[in-house]
């Protein structure tokens, strides 16, 4: 008895193995993500939560590195001591960064940062200082993470991904940027 | 390279943004003035205050810019001057908040009036009738509207655009056409494409009409009560300084016309 027992447990072993992630491609891939862009502390008075399109390009390296550049537009009001009032204004960035992440099945996770340019429409924010007389744009710093759904066709995935930004040069303002997006990857590897 | 100037091309077309314009103490315009306290018995020119438009001098626009002054004078008759800075240049508005500082409620009325590259139009200067002692008063380019306010409460309010391209028509009809201030105020220009000057001369188009490049504002309140107000330009030829009113001195002209003087 303790003989079979043995012996099946040596079989168990031998056929169990790691699970396999469900498969994903890698190669170019391209995103498009709907989301937010919140103002932190202490500029959160001066612009209001707003709306955000971002796309991202990019190549896979790796299963668990790419890099990519990234474009995003939001839109808020400016939120500052009238005059003016109910006036909006655009924030354009554009940036190119790595991405670090792992797969555990279905759900990939991430880490990301990069640096690139960010741009304000208008001088609205001038009234409260944020940005200088003529200026329009500043170096912008980025990083988070986020958690990615591969479907079952490799080639497409969801994903929820959460940014903290910084612009040095409109006093250093920060933002959360928070999408969720959709990914397509082109290769087959 | 070429590629390259398209798309910088296709962006400065499009770039039309807002620009916020406040007084600059320590600019070349530093005796703008954008704030207004008054009291019911306050009296110009403590009503009163003014901001420039932060134009550029035409030396420094695009020389495709600059040029078409040249083109344009060639359309027109010639005794029609075409003005440096034209309604095609950019869009005005101007938006204000007041702030009754009494415990009572009150009433306010918040005038608008400016200036052109060639003349300033100040309606307390005018006497439509010199014979008639008790003739209404010139009217403002635009406002003069009551306005009840709250105790120490607060109201904004805006000139639009449209407002304000009327109110450099308004100002046009009066100095090159000759209209009377209340005809030039009371009728809907806007829209027009010429006008006649009524003593004669040749029809001036609107591709000719100046646009204004100093605001004035006259604050008439009946207790204590402060306004604040701005400029918000929008461009559609590159004329106007990114810095605003806090551009060095001798990047922008500040224009202070000679007043009108309306002859009945």
């Amino acid at each position: 008895m303790r003989l079979l027992m043995t012996r099946s447990l040596v079989i168990l072993i031998a056929l169990a193995g790691t699970a396999q992630a469900r498969p994903a491609s890698t190669g170019f891939f391209a995103e498009g993500g709907l989301g937010a862009v919140t103002f932190l502390p202490p500029r959160t008075s001066d612009a209001a939560v707003g709306p955000e399109m971002e796309i991202r390009i990019g190549r896979d390296i790796a299963s668990w590195f790419s890099f990519g550049i990234v474009i995003a537009a939001s839109s808020h009001e400016a939120t500052v001591p009238p005059p003016p009032e109910h006036e909006w204004f655009q924030v354009y960035r554009g940036a190119g960064d790595v991405r670090l992440g792992t797969r555990a099945d279905s759900i990939a996770f991430f880490v990301e940062g990069g640096a690139g340019v960010a741009m304000f429409s208008s001088n609205v924010l001038e009234k409260v200082m944020v940005v200088e007389p003529g200026e329009q744009f500043s170096i912008e710093f980025h990083a988070g993470g986020g958690l990615e759904y591969q479907l079952e066709n490799r080639h497409y995935a969801f994903g929820l991904a959460v940014n903290a930004f910084l612009a040095p040069q409109f006093d250093a303002i920060m933002a959360i940027d928070s999408r969720l997006y959709l990914r397509y990857t082109y290769g087959g590897g | 390279m070429r590629r390259y100037a398209l798309i910088i091309t296709l962006v400065g077309c499009t770039n039309n943004e807002p620009q916020y314009v406040t007084c600059a103490p320590m600019g070349p315009a530093g005796g703008d003035k954008c704030t207004i306290e008054a009291f019911a018995d306050s009296a110009l020119p403590d009503q009163s205050g003014s901001l420039h438009v932060p134009v550029k001098p035409d030396s420094a626009w695009r020389s495709t810019d600059r040029d078409r002054r040249a083109e344009l004078q060639m359309l027109v008759d010639p005794s029609v001057t075409v003005p440096i800075y034209r309604l095609e240049h950019y869009d005005l508005s101007v938006e204000w908040q007041v702030t009754n500082l009494d415990s009572a409620p009150g009433t306010f009325y918040v005038d608008l009036n400016g200036a052109n590259e060639e003349v300033a139009y100040d309606p307390s200067l005018i006497d439509i009738d010199p014979t008639d002692d008790e003739e209404p008063p010139a009217p403002p380019l635009a406002g003069a509207i009551p306005i009840d306010i709250g105790p120490n409460g607060t109201v904004q309010g805006v000139f639009r655009e449209d407002q304000l391209v009327e109110a450099a028509i308004d100002l046009e009809q009066m100095t090159r056409g000759g209209f009377n201030p209340f005809r030039a105020m009371l009728t809907v220009s806007k829209n027009d494409e010429a006008f006649t000057p009524l003593l004669g001369g040749a029809e001036i188009p609107r591709i000719a009409w100046r646009q204004l490049v100093r605001v004035d504002i006259v604050f008439r309140p009946d207790r204590h009560m402060q306004l604040e107000f701005n400029l918000r330009v929008r461009e559609q030829v590159e004329v106007i300084h990114e810095k605003g009113l806090n551009a060095p001195g001798g990047e922008i002209v500040i224009y202070d016309p000679p007043d009108y003087v309306y002859t009945p």
